[in-house]
């Protein structure tokens, strides 16, 4: 089982899919990024299971999840930052009441 | 029969705390439940033979993303309102459209990839990795540390208190 494809492919969408339901339903900013977080590993999953199974685990996919985790980690650090200005700002993350952004 | 085990272990547990992660109600235990489930993704990518990657995921990931948003949390003021209940309308559809997306892409994985099994090349060597970065892709690397330090110097520039 740990050497067939399936497996990773099945725990990547759940992933994908778990974060897609978390962006969606749940209304707190530092939830949300966390449900981001998800997503992108469950890509980074996809990318290299699949880079192993038809590339033989070649260089070209590593490198491509080796940006994936940086792209990551800078869209992690802005967002951090908004959302504690947010927090200064307005004193709450529920992203229903966010609903002006001037000023 | 033994990795097996190993394999099926890491692959509920990544489930069941993606799971914990999304749907529990207090942030802090959302982000340790994300930091578990990131964790045993980095089993995983031993599991493919990429211990590079498996290393990179545990320190970027569990120590960096996961320490910062834990951070945040901290940092910020305790939410003593109890949240309002949210429109189940919207719930059902963020059901359905998950779900819908789930259900397409898992026919296609089980139509196409169904009974694949991985062949038994090595990976490329990490030496091999680092001289595709120096000479290929040099600059879609020299890029990405751009993109890192305006992303440094954005994140100082917004959270800096203004005078």
């Amino acid at each position: 089982m740990a050497f067939t494809l399936f497996p990773y492919l099945l725990l990547s969408l759940i992933l994908v899919s778990l974060g897609l339901i978390g962006i969606l339903i749940r209304r707190n900013l530092v939830i949300m990024l966390i449900c981001v977080e998800l997503i992108l590993n469950g890509v980074t999953l996809n990318v290299l299971a699949l880079n192993k199974f038809s590339l033989g685990g070649g260089a070209g996919g590593q490198i491509l999840a080796i940006f994936i985790v940086a792209l990551a980690a800078a869209e992690t650090t802005i967002a951090l930052a908004l959302i504690f200005l947010i927090f200064r700002h307005y004193k709450e993350i529920d992203a229903e009441k966010l609903t002006e952004l001037k000023g | 029969m033994f990795s097996d085990v190993i394999f099926i272990v890491f692959w509920l547990v990544i489930a069941i705390f993606a799971v914990l992660a999304v749907f529990l109600q207090k942030p802090i235990y959302n982000a340790f439940s994300m930091a578990i489930s990131i964790f045993s993704i980095a089993g995983l990518y031993i599991f493919l033979g990429y211990e590079f990657l498996a290393a990179l995921q545990v320190l970027v990931y569990v120590g960096a993303i996961s320490v910062a948003i834990i951070f945040v949390i901290m940092l910020s003021p305790p939410v003593t309102v109890q949240p309002k209940k949210i429109n189940p309308y919207k719930i059902a559809i963020g059901v359905i459209t998950s779900l819908a997306f789930f259900g397409v892409f898992f026919m296609l994985f089980y139509v196409k990839y169904g009974d694949a099994k991985f062949g038994n090349t090595l990976n490329a060597s990490i030496s091999e990795v680092g001289k595709m970065l120096a000479t290929k892709y040099a600059l879609p690397f020299e890029i990405i540390s751009v993109i890192l330090l305006v992303a440094i110097l954005g994140a100082i520039v917004l959270a800096k208190k203004e005078e």
